[in-house]
């Protein structure tokens, strides 16, 4: 369970907290980073109360405690393509949270009516990161349609 | 991402179109293109008065990126361009003439529908990953990346053309 204080440390935080209660508050992306730096214990709201957690409050992660209404987080970096994370947040809680997939590229729409032979090709650019599994999950799948029993070898040389 | 090229790219003094989506709308373009994707040219239109340098591939090949820098910071100007917006230093022939394997009956993959002969690049030349190999080095047929439109053009890849 996250330890919460009950106000942001310092004034100034504060003002910007109320700020904020009556309308969506959007995080950059570095916020991300100084959030999760928070948890490392010792962070800005470790001195807000005792825990009654029975957890170590030198290792518990504490966050600043956002005023009701929306946190959005748009966008998401270090992935590929775009995320956009929201949650809303009812007496210091979350009480809802979505998700969304902001790059829409269409491969599935372009890949219907093509070779099955190239699907691969096509399904590997969706990332540049994961390029690989997305090729070979592609593959898995034409097989899979197709009936296609793999030999052993063909399957350790593709996989290698 | 639109509004951020509108507001950006005529400030700059040259675009580099890295890679195929930034070329010509890559993958998503394909037809039917279903999200109306085009490459940076396309998007801002043609009353775009900076210089935009197409560097296709999928991947491209970041040691032609660093030519292009390298030729505006030693001489001042960009590289010669051909029709497609490429640098001429880079695609300027075509990659079954570079090929160690044209002649190698056993390795050439034309008949496994290699794109080699109509596709311009310097990949068997420079090759990948600081001058490991290339596709046709471990034995897979050139697919035409570098080429407008590849995904419609030189499908199916794996059938002799």
């Amino acid at each position: 369970m996250i330890e919460r204080p009950d106000e942001f440390p310092s004034d100034d935080r504060k003002e910007e907290n109320s700020a904020h209660r009556a309308k969506d508050v959007i995080v950059p992306a570095g916020m991300l980073m100084a959030l999760s730096a928070c948890g490392g214990g010792g962070g800005t709201g470790s001195a807000a109360g005792g825990s009654s957690t029975g957890n170590d409050p030198a290792t518990t992660p504490t966050l600043p405690t956002p005023a009701d209404g929306r946190v959005t987080i748009d966008p998401v970096t270090r992935i590929e393509g775009h995320l956009r994370l929201e949650t809303e947040i009812k007496d210091g809680q979350v009480a809802s949270a979505w998700s969304s997939g902001m790059l829409f590229q269409g491969i599935e729409t372009i890949l219907k009516g093509r070779n099955p032979e190239d699907a691969w090709l096509f399904t590997q650019r969706l990332c540049g990161v994961c390029t690989y599994v997305h090729g070979e999950t592609s593959v898995r799948c034409v097989e899979n349609a197709l009936g296609i029993t793999v030999p052993s070898n063909a399957r350790v040389s593709a996989t290698s | 991402m639109l509004s951020i090229a509108q507001e950006i790219c005529p400030k700059a003094k040259a675009i580099i179109a890295i890679g195929n989506c930034a070329s010509d709308g890559g993958l998503p373009a394909a037809a039917p293109n279903p999200t109306g994707a085009a490459g940076v040219q396309d998007a801002l239109g043609s009353g775009l008065a900076v210089p935009v340098v197409n560097l296709p591939g999928c991947p491209p090949n970041p040691v032609n990126f660093v030519g292009v820098v390298a030729n505006y910071l030693l001489q001042g100007t960009l590289p010669s361009l051909d029709a497609d917006g490429r640098p001429t230093f880079a695609y300027g022939k075509e990659v079954h003439g570079q090929c160690p394997y044209r002649e190698d009956n056993a390795r050439c993959l034309f008949e496994a529908g290699c794109k080699g002969k109509e596709t311009f690049n310097n990949c068997p030349s420079i090759k990948f990953n600081d001058g490991t190999s290339f596709p046709m080095q471990v034995g897979h047929p050139c697919i035409g990346c570098s080429e407008p439109d590849f995904w419609d053009t030189m499908t199916p890849f794996y059938r002799k053309s």
